[in-house]
C-alpha cells in the first residue's frame, strides 16, 4: 500500500527536480544522516550558497526527504508501494530510479534508527542467586541475618547489564509466588491470543 | 567485650558515684537517646542532674551509652554484664539488677538498630507485574505478549525501582532459578 502526501510535503519534494544527479545524491545522504543524528542547519546555508537559492528552500527538500524515507521505512513499503507514492511527486524516471536505490540500500539502517526511538524497557537475560547468612557485622556480633543476592543479567537496546539486588527469606517467598502467578496468566494469554490469531 | 574507650571506663565507675535518682535518670535517659538520636539531650531539663559536675555528667552519660552499645553489640550474656558493672566499675548489686532489667527491654530494639548500620545491596521488598502485548513496533509483525516486572526496593523512590521485561521463556527461567533459591532457603531453615 502506498502512503499518501499532503500538499506542502509535495510541493517541498519538488525542489529535488530542480537538481542534478550530485546534488539530489548529496541532499538524500544527508536527509539520511539527519534521520539518525538530527538536523544540522549549517547544512542548510552551506548548501543554499552552492545552489544559490535560499536556506528555507534546501531545508524543506532535505527534510521534505527525512519525512518520505521514514516514514516508507516505517511501513515497511515494498519497491512497488514506494514507486507509487512517488507518483505525485511528478519526479522524472531518473529522479526516481534514483530514490527507490536509496531506499533499498538505506532501508535496513533507517529501519534499525527507527527500532532505537522506540521507548524501551530492559529485558531479562538470565539470574543467578546465592543464600548468604550474615553472622557479624562491624556494628553487631553474634546475629544470623539470612541474605539472598539475587543478581540480574538484563540486556538493554544490545548492551548489556547487570544488577545485584538483595532480599530476605520472606520477600523471597513471595516474590516467587507472584512471578508464578504472572508466568501463568502469560501463558494463559498466549493460549488465548493463538485462538485469536 | 571490646574494651570502652578510657574516658568512657571512667565515665562508667563515676556512675557509680551517683545518687540512686540520678542513676536511674541518666539510665533512661541513655537508653532514650540510643533508640531516637534525633532527640536533643538537655541535661538542664532533669532536676535530679543539678547538683552533679557538667563535665561528670556528660563523662557518666559517654560510659552509659557505650557501655550499653557494646554490650548489645556483643549481645553479652547477663552474667558477665554483672560481672563488669559489679567488679570493673563498683556498682552495687541493686543498681546492676535495675540496669539489666532495662536492658532486657530495650536489648532487641537496639539490636535491630545497630543491624541497619551496614552496607547492603538494594532490598527487594515487594514486586508487581503486568502484561502487555507488543501490538505495534518496528520490528514486530506479529503481536507478542510480554510481562513487565518491577521490583520494588526499599527507601527508593518509584523511579529508582527496578523493572524489566520478560517474554515466557525468560520468565519461565527466572521462575525457575527463583523457586530453586527458595527451595534452598527453607530447607537450609528446617535442618
Amino acid at each position: 500500500m502506498a502512503i499518501s502526501l499532503d500538499d506542502k510535503h509535495k510541493e517541498h519534494l519538488s525542489f529535488l527536480e530542480n537538481l542534478d544527479q550530485s546534488a539530489l545524491e548529496d541532499f538524500c545522504m544527508i536527509s539520511i544522516e539527519f534521520i539518525g543524528r538530527g538536523v544540522n542547519k549549517k547544512v542548510y546555508s552551506t548548501a543554499a550558497q552552492k545552489l544559490g537559492v535560499d536556506p528555507e528552500i534546501v531545508k524543506h527538500a532535505v527534510e521534505g526527504l527525512m519525512y518520505l524515507f521514514a516514514k516508507c521505512s516505517k511501513y515497511n513499503l515494498q519497491e512497488k508501494e514506494f514507486l507509487e507514492t512517488l507518483i505525485p511527486l511528478n519526479l522524472s524516471e531518473k529522479t526516481k530510479e534514483h530514490l527507490l536505490e536509496l531506499y533499498k540500500s538505506k532501508y535496513a539502517s533507517i529501519h534499525a534508527q527507527l527500532t532505537e526511538l522506540i521507548p524501551s524497557i530492559p529485558a531479562y537475560s538470565k539470574l543467578e542467586w546465592r543464600f548468604d547468612i550474615e553472622i557479624a557485622s562491624r556494628s553487631l556480633r553474634k546475629q544470623v541475618q539470612p541474605v539472598i543476592l539475587l543478581k540480574f543479567y538484563l540486556n538493554h537496546n544490545g548492551v548489556e547489564e547487570e544488577r545485584i539486588l538483595q532480599t530476605d527469606p520472606s520477600n523471597l517467598i513471595r516474590l516467587t509466588a507472584k512471578l508464578e502467578e504472572a508466568l501463568h496468566s502469560l501463558q494463559s494469554s498466549h493460549s488465548k491470543s493463538d485462538v485469536a490469531i | 567485650m571490646a574494651q570502652l574507650s578510657e574516658k568512657a571506663a571512667i565515665g562508667l565507675a563515676k556512675v557509680s558515684a551517683l545518687k540512686d535518682i540520678a542513676v536511674k535518670s541518666i539510665t533512661h535517659t541513655a537508653f532514650q537517646q540510643i533508640l531516637d538520636c534525633s532527640r536533643i539531650l538537655s541535661y538542664s531539663e532533669y532536676s535530679e542532674f543539678q547538683d552533679i559536675e557538667r563535665s561528670d555528667l556528660e563523662q557518666c552519660f559517654l560510659g552509659l551509652t557505650s557501655f550499653i552499645l557494646e554490650v548489645c553489640k556483643n549481645d553479652l550474656s547477663e552474667d558477665l554484664i554483672r560481672c563488669y558493672l559489679i567488679e570493673d566499675y563498683k556498682w552495687t548489686d541493686d543498681r546492676t539488677v535495675s540496669f539489666l532489667n532495662k536492658l532486657k527491654n530495650y536489648k532487641q530494639k537496639i539490636r535491630a538498630r545497630l543491624s541497619c548500620i551496614t552496607w547492603q545491596h538494594p532490598h527487594i521488598i515487594d514486586s508487581s507485574w503486568k502484561l502487555n502485548i507488543n501490538a505495534q513496533s518496528q520490528s514486530l509483525n506479529a503481536p507478542q505478549a510480554e510481562c513487565i516486572v518491577k521490583l520494588q526496593l526499599e527507601d527508593c523512590s518509584e523511579k529508582d525501582n527496578f523493572s524489566f521485561r520478560c517474554d515466557t521463556n525468560s520468565l519461565q527461567d527466572m521462575v525457575l532459578k527463583l523457586k530453586e533459591c527458595s527451595r534452598s532457603v527453607t530447607n537450609y531453615g528446617s535442618e
